[in-house]
């Protein structure tokens, strides 16, 4: 697999166009990892208007930083979970300090009758509490790689983790979600 | 033993990651399929559950604020940078000339990986829209490949507005198309 470098084409040859280019792919990007990263801000948080509130910001804060983005042995999309990381354990201590609970706030589609939809509420919150019994290391190798569709080495890449040890933490984190559901 | 179950279970993720079934990804390994199973499940069942669908007025919202952003930013940075930036004879926006890149790059690298496909007859198709590039009829075929390789000879993108070509001489000339599945494929564009 050779190493793609931004910088070598004919078409970026300066900084200032690898920029350019930087611009293009982040907001190709939007449309691709929008509901990603939602899915992932939403596992660590559990409130969705404030999972959607925080993945639009994880946007802007990477246009706002893409003059420190190289791109150098890092695809632009884990770097945009790095920034999220980042926002998610922010937003944590901002609300640990306000002393809030949890909101468990996810909406429910309104295709649903009210019985399909208090059942729903129900499942979501018996799992919403089995995810919460998880350590948040834990909840975020979940997040990433399940609700982002993350690669474990990607995971390993933003979670300052080895591949081994992202294999172990998920396979543990499963098996500890398995017991609480069952 | 709990390495090798951890190994497996990532491989199964990986998988369904990128599509496939449940009981395809178990039926790969019919030997760890008791254990895999009862895991596997168990982490579709909360997905399935606890993933909620983004309201598109919240992401329409986010989009249009990103793009007041880039607007601010591009008359931060000013004109001169912006055509020192894009050394193009065109006006055409940068966005389409990646998306472009992109597209074209899938097209090539598919067309040229037809000729490596074990057996059958290859079907491929395109969706420019979401630059994914399918190499088989057969879903998940990549999976078989240890690697694709593809050369990559020429890059022509094409203006709507001056209806030119451009040629680009490729950044990459060996793309081996096994790790450029699923997302991992904008790489090329860089």
């Amino acid at each position: 697999m050779p190493e793609v470098e931004p910088g070598r084409s004919s078409v970026s040859r300066d900084r200032g166009t690898e920029i350019e280019l930087a611009r293009a792919l982040l907001t190709n990007l939007y449309e691709e990892y929008y509901d990603r990263m939602v899915r992932y801000i939403f596992v660590r948080i559990r409130d969705q208007t404030e999972a959607e509130d925080l993945a639009g910001e994880v946007f802007l804060k990477a246009l706002k930083s893409l003059d420190s983005y190289r791109g150098r042995g890092e695809q632009m999309h884990v770097w945009l979970f790095k920034i999220a990381h980042n926002v998610v354990i922010d937003h944590v201590r901002k609300m640990s300090k306000r002393k809030t609970v949890p909101l468990n706030e996810m909406e429910i589609p309104d295709r649903l009758n009210v019985e399909e939809t208090v059942e729903t509420r129900l499942q979501v919150e018996r799992l919403s509490q089995a995810l919460e019994q998880l350590t948040p290391s834990q909840r975020e190798v979940i997040g990433l790689r399940f609700f982002a569709g993350l690669s474990s080495a990607e995971v390993g890449e933003i979670s300052g983790k080895s591949g081994a040890a992202v294999r172990e933490m998920q396979r543990a984190a499963i098996e500890k979600l398995r017991k609480l559901i069952r | 033993m709990t390495d090798n179950l951890d190994a497996l279970l990532d491989e199964c993720i990986d998988r369904i990651n990128r599509g496939q079934s449940l009981e395809e990804c178990l039926a790969r390994y019919p030997e760890h399929a008791e254990r895999l199973e009862p895991l596997l499940r168990s982490i579709l069942d909360i997905r399935a559950t606890c993933s909620p669908m983004p309201s598109p007025a919240a992401k329409a919202a986010a989009r249009r604020r990103l793009d007041a952003a880039l607007h601010n930013d591009n008359l931060k940075r000013g004109p001169k940078m912006h055509r020192r930036a894009f050394a193009l004879p065109f006006g055409w926006p940068k966005a389409w000339v990646a998306i472009a890149a992109v597209a074209l790059l899938a097209i090539i690298a598919g067309i040229s990986s037809w000729a490596l496909m074990p057996g059958g007859t290859p079907a491929p198709a395109f969706a420019q829209a979401n630059f994914r590039l399918l190499i088989s009829d057969d879903e998940n075929a990549i999976g078989d490949f240890d690697h694709l390789n593809v050369t990559i000879t020429s890059i022509r993108v094409h203006s709507a507005s001056s209806g030119d070509w451009i040629d680009l001489e490729p950044a990459v000339s060996e793309v081996d198309l096994v790790g450029l599945q699923g997302w991992c494929f904008s790489t090329l564009s860089m």
